[in-house]
């Protein structure tokens, strides 16, 4: 073997053992999910686009006499992901606004009890109050839309598979009767580096 | 120069490049000095570089023991995105297979990878959360399945943690809480606290670490495989009193030794031998190498050649854990816990004790004021009873 081939062997493998420095996607990582095979951004923006627009042609708010109320209720997380369910519920909320205008309204229930709060300062007297409006009612809910994520996952010498169903339903606030369920669902599967095993 | 002078030369700095140096992180832990702990291992994590996670398992460690909860989950929840993320750091593993194999990223082995998970869990269920508290423990189970599949079970102490935390939420199936229970019990059968129906009444449950982990030592030709070696401790049990009164001692749920010999072989193994043979080869063959220059270069390169196997570890990781799940009533409480045989400073919890049930974390060996501090109040009561021991009881 020639002595600059020998050397440049050398050298190179000099330069792969003693590399330390350079950062590590840290921040990648987390955007990626538990094991790159949760849900992602872009998971969560088709989803509520299509949610939203199998519940705007929907009979019972599509041919309602009045605007309907609609309240979100919590979602169920059940993945081993730590995930803000309720942002779907509001992503979903915002594209219907966005679609329908004013022909939903929607009751802010995580406002409640500052709601509440607020109504009795007025009635006190302790804070001003727009005197047209003063007997104006808190908004009760004709429907509420809640759901569950849920996840089955395997793990195996070559990678990790993930199944994940996201469904959601819309239930009468007077009668209890589920109106609208659907669910969204994929799979994913991710490969370890050969390395990682 | 003189051959042999030359060689000597480049031995020696060969050593003094590859030989460790202290940790400062883990000497302030030792001396008591926990915020300067935190701040090394903080500021080492910052940088984001391939040991990334290790720092900050540590700082998760360092900050769970003395109650700093909400840096504890963020810096063991960073660490975990990164050693399960199997696209972090791909560059770095391929170069580890040809130069050294501490180029890669810090990811730990499965166990330690579940017990990140498993605090993230106990955070989370010390903060009465139970729906994410489960996660964190399912997300342990999972980590394991990345073991043998004798062991991929093995972690009792997430298979009773997460039975309790079903068992506090609403809506759970009595049959996922039956068997967590049962596999808690299947891998910890001596652990007396294990009981579902007794667990469903006891209201104050204590996680105790007591030691440190078998210590990654290299070992084999050139010390290119890691080894486990244990790392003695003496005290393999706590003493629990809750206001004064003794309610016994703690038992094991999860042994790190038995994680760590479990632990099963990785391909990289099988490489890293393959490297140790070729350096050795290299260094033999060298000798036959005709041309005087070309047999210094060989040589120089081959014991250059950076094969020790990498033995970075979870510095902080405990030897074991140890759980006592008792019955007090609603209101406030001391409840310390003592280390009998080395004389460890005890430790003192004041809690209330509400509707809910608490769980309190304890680390063996914390010195200073951490040892004695008080927990979020609820509400208040008086007097305590056991449910799985009788005061008095002891080992």
């Amino acid at each position: 073997m020639k002595l600059r081939n020998i050397l440049a062997i050398g050298l190179t493998l000099a330069a792969l053992g003693c590399g330390s420095a350079g950062r590590v996607d840290v921040d990648d990582a987390r955007e990626e999910g538990w094991g790159a095979t949760g849900t992602t951004s872009q998971d969560i923006g088709g989803m509520c686009r299509e949610m939203a627009g199998e519940l705007l042609a929907l009979p019972a708010i599509k041919e309602a006499a009045a605007p309907p109320t609609i309240a979100l209720l919590h979602m169920d997380n059940k993945t081993n992901d730590y995930m803000d369910t309720d942002l779907v519920l509001r992503k979903i909320r915002i594209a219907m606004m966005k679609a329908v205008g004013g022909k939903i309204i929607f009751a802010d229930r995580a406002s409640y009890e500052a709601v509440a709060q607020e109504r009795k300062s007025k009635q006190a007297g302790s804070v001003t109050q727009n005197a047209a409006r003063a007997n104006d009612k808190v908004l009760g809910a004709d429907y509420f839309l809640t759901g569950e994520v849920a996840a089955i996952v395997k793990r195996v010498d070559k990678g990790k598979t993930e199944y994940t169903v996201w469904s959601f339903r819309l239930t009468d606030a007077q009668t209890s009767q589920v109106l609208w369920e659907d669910e969204y669902e994929f799979k994913k599967y991710h490969k370890k580096g050969w390395f990682d095993r | 120069m003189p051959r042999a002078l030359l060689f000597a030369f480049l031995a020696v700095a060969m050593s003094a490049a590859l030989s460790g140096c202290g940790n400062p992180g883990l000497e302030a832990y030792a001396d008591g000095r926990y915020q300067d702990s935190m701040t090394y291992f903080e500021e080492q994590a910052a940088k984001k570089d391939k040991n990334f996670a290790q720092h900050s398992c540590n700082l998760g460690s360092v900050a769970v023991a003395v109650g700093e909860y909400d840096k504890a989950w963020q810096s063991l929840y960073d660490a975990s995105c990164v050693m399960n993320d199997y696209e972090a750091g791909n560059l770095r593993g391929l170069a580890s297979l040809i130069g050294s194999q501490a180029t890669r990223v810090f990811k730990g082995e499965n166990y330690e990878k579940a017990m990140a998970n498993c605090y993230l869990g106990i955070i989370d269920y010390i903060k009465g959360d139970y729906e994410k508290a489960r996660i964190g423990f399912d997300r342990a189970l999972e980590c394991k399945q990345d073991a043998p599949e004798k062991y991929r079970t093995d972690f009792a102490l997430a298979h009773y943690l997460k039975g309790r935390a079903l068992q506090r939420l609403e809506g759970s199936n009595p049959n996922d809480v039956q068997m967590a229970f049962r596999l808690a019990k299947e891998w910890a059968p001596q652990n007396r606290f294990l009981n579902l129906e007794k667990n469903a009444k006891a209201n104050l449950i204590l996680v105790v670490d007591l030691g440190y982990a078998p210590r990654k030592v290299p070992s084999g030709l050139w010390g290119s495989v890691a080894e486990f070696e244990a790392v003695p401790y003496a005290d393999r049990v706590a003493i629990v009193l809750v206001d004064g009164q003794n309610c016994g001692h703690t038992a094991r749920i999860l042994d790190f030794e038995h994680q760590a010999l479990t632990v099963g072989d990785s391909p990289t193994d099988t490489v890293q031998t393959a490297k140790s043979i070729l350096k050795t080869v290299a260094l033999i063959g060298s000798f036959f190498i005709r041309d005087t220059w070309g047999r210094i270069i060989v040589f120089v390169v081959a014991l250059v050649y950076p094969v020790e196997a990498d033995c970075r570890q979870w510095d902080l990781l405990p030897g074991e854990t140890q759980i006592i799940a008792l019955r007090v009533n609603e209101g406030d409480h001391n409840v310390e816990v003592r280390f009998p045989v080395t004389g460890s400073p005890p430790q003192v919890r004041r809690v209330t004790v509400g509707d809910g049930d608490r769980l309190l974390y304890f680390r063996c060996g914390i010195i200073g004021p951490p040892t004695n501090r008080d927990e979020p109040k609820h509400e208040k009561g008086v007097n305590f009873a056991a449910v799985h021991e009788q005061p008095g009881d002891k080992k």
